[in-house]
This record gives structure tokens, C-alpha cells and sequence, in this order.
């Protein structure tokens, strides 16, 4: 009964919302103080707590659950008949469209800082707008591995026999990361005529990269991996932001590959959830989250690199570098409809 | 007090027991005696409600009850392992029945002390958990537990069974004692002969789901209706034709020597007559046992072997090997 | 017919009730939920098809896996076992000095499991582990990754898996009546011939039932193949896992399982149908607790001690090195260096200052309390149902269905809740249950029903019925007894369980993920994105820290329950009437 209630008041008041400030625009917009429940793989290391806080500040209230990107799909997916989130930010490309199509978002008119975010980050369909760019590199310990000898491409891993043995290579497919190396290999070899859309090299190259590769060892990361002192591994996958943190941490120098074909990028963007009953200040709560001057709060503070060009001034001069190395040219759409069977495919026939 | 009509007991298909009819008077002392599964525990435990009949009646007080709940019946019960109340303590265990029926707390305490007192429990045993007490200690909670209740009726199921011998009859004799003290009717299960002839005034003999023999301890020991009881109850000697044709030649009765006949240990007197002996075969010692206050021979007559006890009287003793003769009443004969 | 007409004559309402409350949780909380996701796996595209089954014939991978797993778990039921008996004996039979101790050692296994208590048994014999530097130093050219494999697997398992045997097999060798052990030396029989003949098979019935136990926990193996197994010995849960994270490869994953949880059924029904035929119940009127067995065999009991302490070792180093190693930092992990100089209590520092850190502790206490009460209070139930109707077709449909989860794995059963529940139905009287506080609750106590189930139905077959008779013919009713009499002598290992339940669900990750309300987030949710590596690279010596934290909490509950039931130790000598 109190649910019922709650949700009446809720209803009138959006309406009402809705009535006195549909016009509200711009970067110093302010929230009516009507709670959003904010769905993100990007709530930790103390996010989730100063966005709630700075939230606050200019008038929103924000309940933020935080889980690791697959879980956040697959609640959203189990939710979708009855959605608990208004908004969801964060996750990656794969995964945006992966909700698209099966209609868990709702497109909507971008937010005036839209036209601020790099080029080809955002959905063109208007149903996610870019907040936070992640380039997935190749990294190796410059202590133990020259440039020379470093790889110039993810390709050179398996057909550079002097590397194999010394890369890590993922176990478990379901992660974000994981999943962006593994489409930026194979989307080189799409083949409409091929298994799963990928042509027979395509296939042949995966395998020999994870035949070569070292595989991860459960509950290391792979820098603990790279300074163990009995372990062959020397290099592997990193997003940007964790390479700053990681080398802090464990002493070592990353080195970067820099593929001529570029590297995927992670995209984080900002979506609003098909059945939100709270529209109007959702879509407030996006206008201001992804403005220029929060963004910039946000990677002051969290060291990741803005999409907002106007923010990016703010994130540190070591993620500026690594984030301006080319996009890799990647038909999420195309990936988003086929990553989960060609990681079933890898895990079955070609791990280890 | 009890009549059981026409009981049948059935688990699945087997039948354990068939058509049982018993009537136990107030006050008795009435036994079930028979070997292991001749069904003696299941017709205690149709009494007391564990088990439903089948078909028949159980009347109580002339009432018939057979289709009342175990807990509305009031029979007290001492379990063959006591079932004492592992969790309890002792006083707990005795004011369980009375907590049940929702008593006040000082008349409980009150009759439990009573009780205890009663079979001789201390204040300090009250307090000890059912664990710690001895074999004895144990039955007499068990029974103080069944009897604080006042049934009208107390149901023992082989309360004696694994414990010592000398224990044993320390314990029957408390037992009858009680028994005797409380006035109650009282229903016991046994397979052991001697507890059942010691304590009870009615023993019903059981075999196979069916009762043999009803009757006085008395009476079932001399006047053994049945083979197998005859056999169950006591020590026999077993007669072989040839020795029933001696017998039947000396006292000119008609005796069928291929009859199963029998004769008891006592009746049969070693080189003396007793007052309406008039067969008399001459026998030899093959061994003897002596117990004190009698002495078991164990004789050669008649090409087959037999036992007689005589009582010790301090001076008669047969050596082995030694020729004697054996005298006997041929009315002292069962033959089925 | 006519038996069914009798049966309704004896239906009373409350038995009609609880009756209807039974078919309604099963069917609502197990069944309606796990054939609707089964129904949407494998159904997915309109028709069954048999492709699932196909990919995973022709993967080498899977098929080598599944094998493993199927090799694993009857080893692993044999070692186990026998370590298991071994540590019984030890601190309950024998008179092996400092018992009391070992014991402590022995059952370190019940407050921490998983990743953290394989990555202790790899601080010591892993590659540049304490042990494998020993060797290595007296073995020049040592091979650092000796400890890997099957045999590693197989190692860590057997020493890990024993928590049930020090808990259920514990308790059975305390009801071993004495008394058969002097008469079987006064028969002259040896001590082997007794531990053999006279004190084993009184464990038998406890023995079955762990023994199933270490049979699932070997097929469902996770943790020890990932980080031990190497290339060489991986088993199949960590493929179902990673298959039931994928949106679109669930339907391998709930075959997958379903080939591990009918050979659990099966397994089950084969033990329940053994265990039908054999009751070893002591017929002892008056039981005399076990008087400590001092080892004749000078050479035999030096060997014992040593076990013993070799034992103890085993058990209790890799708990030190995680306590240790939290004090460090995740580079210090990473390189097994313990330099005692680096040691701070920064990591700590840094859990405990940010105070949304305390509230998952209390989400997950409540939680985990209620689950483990709740799954309590309904197996219990169900077991005196079943007790009461030995037998009937109900009892056994009762059984097996409350086992059903154990056929498919947590993340599913979390799925399947919370994709049934994310609409209304009737028999949910309308309610929509995602996003609520309650589905976690749900999803708390299906998952904990199969074990609870198997162990609590063992307390209730080694109970003494004439207990009951005796309580019935004192004038107590059904409830009555129950309360009084039976409740009471079960209590000891329904505590016992829900303690276990309680500690298994405090740091539970797979069913919370998908299930937790936004405003509570549980401790393993919290654990987990605090020590995401993606976000917090010092993320494995924090994962320490929480270790250490759940390790506190686990003792202070196993003490709750162990301190209060050990006043029976005390009890006083016999006395002899």
C-alpha cells in the first residue's frame, strides 16, 4: 500500500516537473530533489560516493548501484520487464548496443554537451552520449622488454615467434576489457560468408594468439604477473587509466604499442532505461553529469580521460597521451551482435 | 480394566498379530512373555496407541479408546531404553507429563519431589542430566516419569532387557515392590521366563502373532497348554519313545511313545520316591552341576540323557558315573 | 482409493496448511523459477535444438573438463576422507598430545574457503612459495612450478574439504558409546581391529553423508583448478561460470551443469537408498563417553604425533601467511616477499576510514542470519514431515525437490529469480520482487537448501523414536513434542549448520550481484568492487584484508555456537548406582 502511495506522489510529481521546468538546459542545470536510481560500473574507488555527494550539491538525489559492466547488462536485461534503473552510465560500446537491441534504452534529444564530445564517440542513434574514453592498449614492462623487441601490434603477439610464451592471455571471457582486445582482433577479419561473420584467417589468428599466450592466472593481475620473477609473462592487455595507477603501484614503467590501425576505445556513455518513470529528470541529471565542468570535476579527481573535449584539459598529461592515440576503426554493432558467440566459440576450441 | 477383543495388527502385509483377546483385571500384575517378534510389544503398543489394529477393540474402564490419540490415553510407559529425554534433565524429565497437562508450577514441583522420593531418587540426581545416571538410576526415572501422572494403567516394555544379572534382580524386586506399593495395573513385556513368573499374577504366553497360554504363572509352568510353551517356560527334559515305553510298561498307563512328551527337571527324583512315584528306571550320573542351593545331574536312562535338580541338603551327593535310579509321577508327564 | 481416503480422514487443517505452504514455496521459490529459465536457455529461438549439446561434443576443451571433474570428485571423496577420519581420530579417539590445539589447527578450513585459502596453499608451495624455495635451495635447478596440476589440485582439495568431517563426523565420534570398545578389548580384539570393526562403522551414516558432500564439492571444483590447475588439469565449473556471465551462452552453461547435477541426483538417490538399510544406532542404555585410546605401538604412536603435526602444519600455515600478508602490500603478494619493515596497517586504515564500508558488513550479517534461519526453520520442517511419513510419494517428492538447487549453479538460480520475479504473477500474489529487499532473501535460502536439507535429515535418522512415543504417551501433542523433545536434541547440529550457512553466505558474491537491493549493498558485492583490479590496483592485499575480516566474524560465530554446546564436555564421571 505505501508502495502504491509512494508511487502516485512519484507519478503527480513528475508530471508537474514536467509542467514547470521542461526547458532546462545547459551545464548549471539543477535537480528537483526526486530520487533516480543510477545503474554504473563506474561507482567505485570512492565514484559512486562523491558523485552521490556532488549530486546533492546541485539538487539531485541519486541512488547509484555499482556492479562490474556484465552484471549491470545482464540486471538490466533480467529487469527489463519491469526496470528498476532510470539511468545507467559507464559500460562499454559492446554492451551499449547489446541494450539497444533489445530495447532496454530509449533514445532521447542530446544534451547540449553533446556537441563537445570527440568525434564518433556517441551513439548516432541518440541512444547513449559519451562521458569517459578508455583506450584498451597492449602494455609491457619496459624494465624487461626494449622497444625493439616489443610488439608494434596485437598481430605480432602470435606471429612473432619470439614473443609467444611471454604475453598473458585472458581465461574468462566476460570481462569489458577482455572483450574489447578480442573484437579489436577479430573485427579485422569480419567475413559475411564466415563462421560467426569471421573469415577462417580470423579464426586461425585467435587461436594462435591464445595457443601463445600465457594464461592469467586466477586472482593475479597481470603486473603482478610481469614482476613475478618466475613467470614468463612480460606483457598484455591495460586500459589507459590503470596504467598510471599500476605502475605506481608496482614499481614498473609501461611500455605502450601503438598499432598503426589504432586501439578500441572503451567507451563510457550515459543512457536513459526504456520504462523510467522519470524522464524529465533524467534526462536534467545527463545534462548535468556530462557537462564540461562536472566531467572535469570527475577526471580531476578519478584521473579519466574526459570525452568532453572541453574537459579534457583536466585529465592528467600521461592519460591525455595515452587517449590520443588513434581510434580503431570498430563496427560495434557488428561486434555487439556477436561477441558473446565468439567468445563461447574461443572458450570451447581455442583456450587452453 | 483392559480388555483387548479379537486384535489384529497388520504392518504392510505381514500380520503381526492375529486375533488377540486379553483382559487384564485392576490391579494386576499382567505379563506378555514369548521370544523376540512373537508380537508381545506390538499388543503392548496397540494399548498404549503406537500401533492401530486393524480390527478388534481396545477397551479401557469399559471404554473403548482404540482410536484415541497415544497422547489422550494416560497410560504411563517405561520404554525397553528408557527413552529418557537426552535434553532434560532428570526433574525434567519426570515433570515433562505434568508440564503437558499445564499443572501449576508449585504442585509440580511438588508431586515431582514426591515421586522421586517415591523410587528413591536424590534432590542432587534431580538436578543431573539423564546421561550421567547409572542403568538402575535410569529405570527409576523412567518409571517415576510414567507414574507422576496417576495412570490409571503402566505399560513396561522389557524395562530389564541389557541390563546385569545381579542388577536385574535387584531391580525386579524394586519393581514388584513398587508395584505393590502403587497398586497399580500394570502391564510388562518380557522374553525372560523367570521375571515373569517371579513378578506377574496373569502371564499370557505369545508366539508368532498369537497367544498360546493365558493363566497364572502357576499354571503356565505345571499345566504348559501348548508344546511350545511348555517348552519357553523352564528347563525340560524331552522323553524318546523307548523311555516313554518304560514308563508306560511299569505304570500299565497307555502311553503313545511317538507323542511329544514331556518331563520337568524337578519331577524327576534321584534314588529316592516321592509320595505318588511309581515308576522307578535305573540311571547312571553323566555329569552334575552344582549351584548351591540345588544340584542339576545330568543322567543315562533309557538310552537317551536327562536332568533332574535335587535340592542340596548337605549330605546327598551323587558322584559321576555312579548307578542311581530315577523315580517319577507319570501324572507330572505333558504330552501334546 | 480407499488408502486415500484415509489419508484425507487423517488430514487435519494445520497438516493441510503446511502442506500448501510447502507445494507453494517449492513450486514459487524452486520449481516455476528453474523450469522457466531452463524453458528460456534452451528454448530460446522458438525450438529446442540439439547445437548446445553439439558445441560441447566437439569442444576438447569442455569434454577434457567435464572428465577432470569426473575424476576429481571421486579422488578427491577418497582423500578427503581419509584425512578427514584421520583428524576425527586425532583429536577425538587417540590420545595424541596437545589435541586441543591440533583441533583449533583442524578446523581453520570452516572460516575462510575459495580463492583466499588457495592462494594461501600457493604463499608456500607455489613458484617462489616458502616451501618451494626450500627445495629449490637444496635442489639446484628445482622446477619452481612443481606445484600445479592434478596432483596440486588434489592436495589443496583434500586438506581443504574437510570442515564438514571436523563438524558431522566430529559430533558421531562423541556418540560412539565407549562401552563397545572395552568389550571389544576385553574380547581381545587390537586397536586396529577395533577402529575397524567397532568405532568405524558407528560413523558410517556420518560418513555417507559428508562423503556426498565432498562428492559435490569435487564436481563443482572452482577455485584450486583455476589457481593450481594449470593448462593440464582444469574442471568444468569455471567453464559454466564464465558460460552463465554471457548473455547468450547460458544455455551451455545450464546443460553443463544439469550433467553435474544429475550425477549428483543420482550419487544422492544411490546413498539415501544404502543408507536405508544400515541403521547403526547405539542400543546402549547407559553410554560411557570415549576415554582418549593412548597408541600401544611406541614406533605407530611417534609416527601418529608426527602426522598429527605435519597435519596441523598444513592447516594452519596458509591462514598465518594470509593474516601476514594483509599487513602488506599487493606488490609483497605479488613477489611472496614478507618483509616485516613494509608491514602497516594502511591497508585497514583504508577499509575502515570510508564508512560506506561499514554498512555492507551489517546488510550481509542481517542477511546471512535471516537466510541461515529462515533455511533452518524450513528444512526442519520438512525433514519432520518426512520423518512423520516415511516412505510416501509425498516425503519423497518433498526431498528431491528441495535438493533441486543443487542441480544448477548459484549465478542461474540468481538469474531465474530474478527473471521470473521482474513481473507480476498470481501465485506471487502480484508482487513484483526484483529490486525488492526480499529476493535476495529468497535467493539466500534456495541456494542453502540442498546442503542444509542432507544434513539435517541425518540429525533426524539419528534420533531415538521411542523419545517421541515416550513424549506422545506422557499426554504431549504433536507441537509439543516437536518443541520440547525433538527440536532440542537436533538443536546441536541445526546450530551447527546454520552457523556453516551463516559464515558460506556472508561473503557471497554470485547470487548478491544480481540480486541486491541498490541501497543495501552486500559484503561480497562491496569486497569485490573495492578489490576490482580495474579500478584498484593494491585490490589483492585488500582482498587480504576482507579475508581477514570474515575470517574474525566466522570464528566469533563458530564460537557462538561451539562455546555454548561445549559445557556438554564437562558433563561429570559417570556415577554408578
Amino acid at each position: 500500500m505505501k508502495k502504491l502511495v509512494a508511487l502516485l506522489v512519484g507519478i503527480s510529481m513528475i508530471f508537474c516537473a514536467a509542467l514547470a521546468l521542461a526547458e532546462a538546459t545547459g551545464a548549471d542545470v539543477k535537480g528537483t530533489g526526486e530520487t533516480l536510481t543510477i545503474y554504473t560500473n563506474s561507482g567505485d574507488s570512492g565514484r559512486s560516493d562523491w558523485l552521490k555527494e556532488r549530486a546533492a550539491q546541485d539538487g539531485f538525489d541519486v541512488v547509484i548501484l555499482e556492479e562490474g559492466a556484465g552484471a549491470v547488462q545482464q540486471r538490466l536485461i533480467g529487469e527489463a520487464a519491469n526496470p528498476i534503473a532510470d539511468v545507467v552510465y559507464g559500460l562499454n560500446a559492446i554492451i551499449w548496443n547489446d541494450l539497444i537491441a533489445r530495447d532496454i534504452l530509449v533514445p532521447y534529444d542530446a544534451p547540449s554537451w553533446a556537441s563537445e564530445v570527440s568525434e564518433g564517440l556517441n551513439d548516432p542513434d541518440g541512444y547513449y552520449y559519451a562521458i569517459v574514453k578508455q583506450a584498451i592498449l597492449l602494455v609491457y614492462d619496459s624494465n624487461q622488454v626494449s622497444a625493439e623487441e616489443a610488439p608494434k601490434d596485437w598481430t605480432d603477439l602470435w606471429e612473432n615467434e619470439a614473443l609467444h610464451g611471454k604475453y598473458r592471455v585472458e581465461t574468462s571471457l566476460t570481462g569489458g576489457t577482455t572483450r574489447n582486445v578480442i573484437a579489436g582482433i577479430l573485427c579485422r577479419y569480419l567475413d559475411e560468408n564466415g563462421e560467426l561473420g569471421v573469415s577462417d584467417e580470423g579464426w586461425a589468428a585467435i587461436e594462435a594468439f591464445f595457443q601463445n599466450g600465457v594464461p592469467a592466472e586466477s586472482g593475479v593481475n597481470l603486473y603482478q604477473e610481469m614482476i613475478a620473477p618466475n613467470k614468463p609473462t612480460l606483457m598484455g592487455q591495460m586500459w589507459s587509466s590503470g596504467v598510471v595507477q599500476y605502475d605506481a603501484e608496482y614499481g614498473t614503467t609501461s611500455g605502450i604499442v601503438v598499432p598503426e590501425v589504432g586501439v578500441p576505445y572503451a567507451v563510457e556513455g550515459i543512457g536513459i532505461i526504456n520504462g523510467t518513470k522519470k524522464m524529465d529528470e533524467a534526462l536534467r541529471f545527463i545534462e548535468w553529469f556530462g557537462s564540461a565542468q562536472i566531467q572535469g570535476e570527475w577526471a580531476e579527481r578519478f584521473g579519466t580521460m574526459p570525452a568532453n573535449e572541453l574537459a579534457a584539459d583536466k585529465a592528467d598529461a600521461t592519460q591525455r597521451e595515452l587517449c590520443s592515440i588513434p581510434t580503431q576503426d570498430i563496427d560495434w554493432a557488428v561486434v555487439a551482435e556477436n561477441i558473446d558467440d565468439w567468445c563461447e566459440k574461443i572458450t570451447l576450441e581455442y583456450m587452453q | 480394566m483392559i480388555r483387548l477383543n479379537n486384535i489384529e495388527v497388520k504392518f504392510g502385509d505381514f500380520t503381526a498379530l492375529h486375533d488377540i483377546n486379553v483382559h487384564v483385571k485392576e490391579g494386576q500384575f499382567y505379563t506378555f512373555l514369548g521370544p523376540s517378534g512373537c508380537g508381545k510389544t506390538t499388543t503392548l503398543r496397540t494399548i498404549t496407541g503406537f500401533n492401530a489394529p486393524s480390527k478388534g477393540r481396545v477397551i479401557v474402564k469399559d471404554r473403548d479408546i482404540t482410536d484415541m490419540p497415544v497422547e489422550k490415553r494416560n497410560i504411563g510407559m517405561v520404554f525397553q531404553n528408557y527413552a529418557l529425554f537426552p535434553t532434560m534433565s532428570v526433574y525434567e524429565n519426570i515433570a515433562f507429563g505434568l508440564r503437558v497437562q499445564k499443572i501449576e508450577k508449585s504442585d509440580i514441583d511438588k508431586r515431582v519431589r514426591e515421586m522421586a522420593k517415591k523410587v528413591e531418587l536424590s534432590d542432587q540426581q534431580l538436578m543431573r542430566k539423564v546421561a550421567e545416571l547409572s542403568g538402575g538410576q535410569q529405570q527409576r526415572v523412567a518409571i517415576a516419569r510414567a507414574l507422576v501422572t496417576n495412570p490409571a494403567i503402566i505399560c513396561l516394555d522389557e524395562p530389564l532387557s541389557n541390563l546385569d544379572a545381579k542388577l536385574r534382580v535387584q531391580l525386579r524386586n524394586e519393581l514388584k515392590e513398587m508395584q505393590n506399593n502403587f497398586g497399580i495395573t500394570t502391564v510388562y513385556v518380557t522374553h525372560d521366563q523367570e521375571e515373569a513368573l517371579t513378578l506377574s499374577d496373569c502371564i499370557a504366553v505369545f508366539n508368532n502373532g498369537f497367544i498360546e497360554q493365558i493363566g497364572a504363572p502357576n499354571e503356565i509352568y505345571n499345566q504348559s497348554k501348548t508344546e511350545f510353551v511348555c517348552n519357553f517356560i523352564g528347563d525340560i527334559n524331552k522323553l524318546m519313545p523307548q523311555m516313554i515305553g518304560a514308563i508306560a510298561q511299569q505304570s500299565g498307563r497307555a502311553l503313545d511313545p511317538n507323542a511329544a512328551t514331556y518331563i520337568r527337571l524337578e519331577r524327576l527324583h534321584v534314588n529316592y520316591h516321592g509320595a505318588h512315584d511309581v515308576v522307578t528306571l535305573p540311571a547312571r550320573i553323566l555329569a552334575r552341576e552344582y549351584y548351591g542351593l540345588y544340584i542339576k545331574y545330568t543322567l543315562e536312562t533309557s538310552g537317551q540323557k536327562v536332568k533332574a535338580i535335587e535340592k542340596n541338603d548337605g549330605t546327598t551327593y551323587f558322584q559321576v558315573d555312579e548307578n542311581v535310579t530315577i523315580s517319577m509321577n507319570p501324572d507330572d508327564l505333558m504330552t501334546y | 482409493m480407499k488408502k486415500f481416503k484415509e489419508r484425507l480422514g487423517r488430514l487435519t487443517p494445520g497438516k493441510a496448511v503446511i502442506g500448501l505452504l510447502f507445494t507453494w514455496f517449492i513450486l514459487t521459490c524452486i520449481v516455476i523459477p528453474v523450469v522457466n529459465l531452463l524453458g528460456t536457455v534452451f528454448f530460446a529461438d522458438g525450438g529446442f535444438s540439439l547445437e548446445p549439446i553439439q558445441k560441447l561434443l566437439r569442444s576438447k576443451k569442455a569434454m577434457s573438463s567435464l572428465k577432470n571433474s569426473f575424476i576429481l570428485a571421486p579422488t578427491l571423496s577418497i582423500t578427503v576422507g581419509f584425512v578427514g577420519i584421520s583428524l576425527v581420530l586425532i583429536t577425538e579417539y587417540f590420545d595424541v598430545k596437545g589435541a586441543n590445539i591440533l583441533r583449533l589447527g583442524y578446523m581453520t578450513t570452516l572460516i575462510y574457503g575459495g580463492i583466499i585459502l588457495v592462494s594461501g596453499y600457493k604463499f608456500i608451495y607455489g613458484a617462489n612459495g616458502f616451501l618451494t624455495n626450500i627445495l629449490a635451495g637444496i635442489f639446484p635447478g628445482f622446477n619452481q612450478n612443481w606445484f600445479q596440476g592434478f596432483w596440486a589440485v588434489l592436495f589443496v582439495m583434500t586438506f581443504s574439504c574437510t570442515s564438514n568431517h571436523m563438524i558431522f563426523l566430529r559430533n558421531a565420534m562423541r556418540s560412539v558409546d565407549f562401552q563397545t570398545v572395552e568389550a571389544a578389548r576385553n574380547m581381545g580384539a587390537s586397536q586396529f581391529t577395533i577402529l575397524r570393526r567397532v568405532v568405524l562403522p558407528v560413523l558410517l551414516p556420518s560418513l555417507f553423508a559428508v562423503t556426498i558432500l565432498t562428492f559435490i564439492t569435487g564436481l563443482s571444483a572452482m577455485s584450486a583448478p583455476l589457481l593450481v590447475g594449470g593448462t593440464g588439469f582444469q574442471t568444468i565449473n569455471p567453464m559454466i561460470k564464465t558460460f552463465a556471465d554471457t548473455q547468450n551462452s547460458k544455455d551451455l552453461a545450464a546443460l553443463l551443469s544439469l550433467v553435474l547435477g544429475i550425477a549428483t541426483m543420482i550419487l544422492l538417490f544411490i546413498m539415501t537408498q544404502i543408507e536405508k538399510k544400515g541403521h547403526y544406532m547405539s542400543v546402549s542404555k547407559v553410554k560411557t563417553k570415549i576415554v582418549k585410546q593412548k597408541i600401544t605401538n611406541p614406533v605407530v604412536n611417534v609416527l601418529v604425533h608426527v602426522y598429527a603435526y605435519v597435519l596441523f602444519a598444513i592447516y594452519v600455515l596458509p591462514v598465518i601467511l594470509i593474516v601476514l600478508f594483509s599487513f602488506t602490500s599487493s606488490k609483497n603478494i605479488a613477489t611472496r616477499t614478507l618483509d616485516f619493515s613494509s608491514f602497516s596497517l594502511e591497508n585497514y586504515r583504508y577499509l575502515l576510514s570510508n564508512t560506506s564500508n561499514y554498512k555492507p558488513f551489517v546488510v550481509s550479517i542481517v542477511y546471512s542470519a535471516l537466510a541461515a534461519v529462515v533455511v533452518g526453520a524450513i528444512v526442519v520442517a520438512a525433514c519432520r514431515i518426512i520423518q512423520k511419513s516415511k516412505n510416501s510419494l509425498s516425503s519423497g517428492l518433498l526431498e528431491y525437490s528441495l535438493m533441486i538447487p543443487w542441480l544448477l549453479p548459484t549465478t542461474l538460480i540468481a538469474l531465474a529469480l530474478m527473471m521470473l520475479y521482474n513481473q507480476r504473477h498470481w501465485y506471487m500474489f502480484n508482487q513484483v520482487l526484483t529490486g525488492t529487499m526480499v529476493i535476495l532473501l529468497i535467493g539466500y535460502v534456495v541456494i542453502k537448501l540442498p546442503f542444509t536439507m542432507r544434513m539435517t535429515k541425518a540429525a533426524f535418522f539419528g534420533l531415538d523414536n521411542a523419545l517421541e512415543d515416550a513424549s506422545h504417551n506422557l499426554g504431549a501433542g504433536e507441537w509439543y513434542t516437536f518443541r520440547r523433545v525433538i527440536f532440542p536434541s537436533i538443536l546441536p547440529t541445526v546450530m551447527a549448520i546454520a552457523a556453516l550457512n551463516f559464515n558460506g553466505l556472508l561473503g557471497d558474491y554470485d547470487m548478491s550481484i544480481f540480486l541486491y537491493h541498490p541501497l543495501n549493498k552486500t559484503l561480497g558485492v562491496q569486497i569485490k568492487s573495492l578489490t576490482d583490479e580495474s579500478t584498484n590496483p593494491n585490490n589483492t592485499a585488500l582482498t587480504f584484508v576482507y579475508a581477514v575480516l570474515l575470517m574474525i566474524i566466522s570464528a566469533i560465530v563458530l564460537y557462538l555456537v561451539y562455546g555454548r554446546g561445549s559445557q556438554d564436555n564437562t558433563t561429570s564421571k559417570l556415577t554408578k548406582g
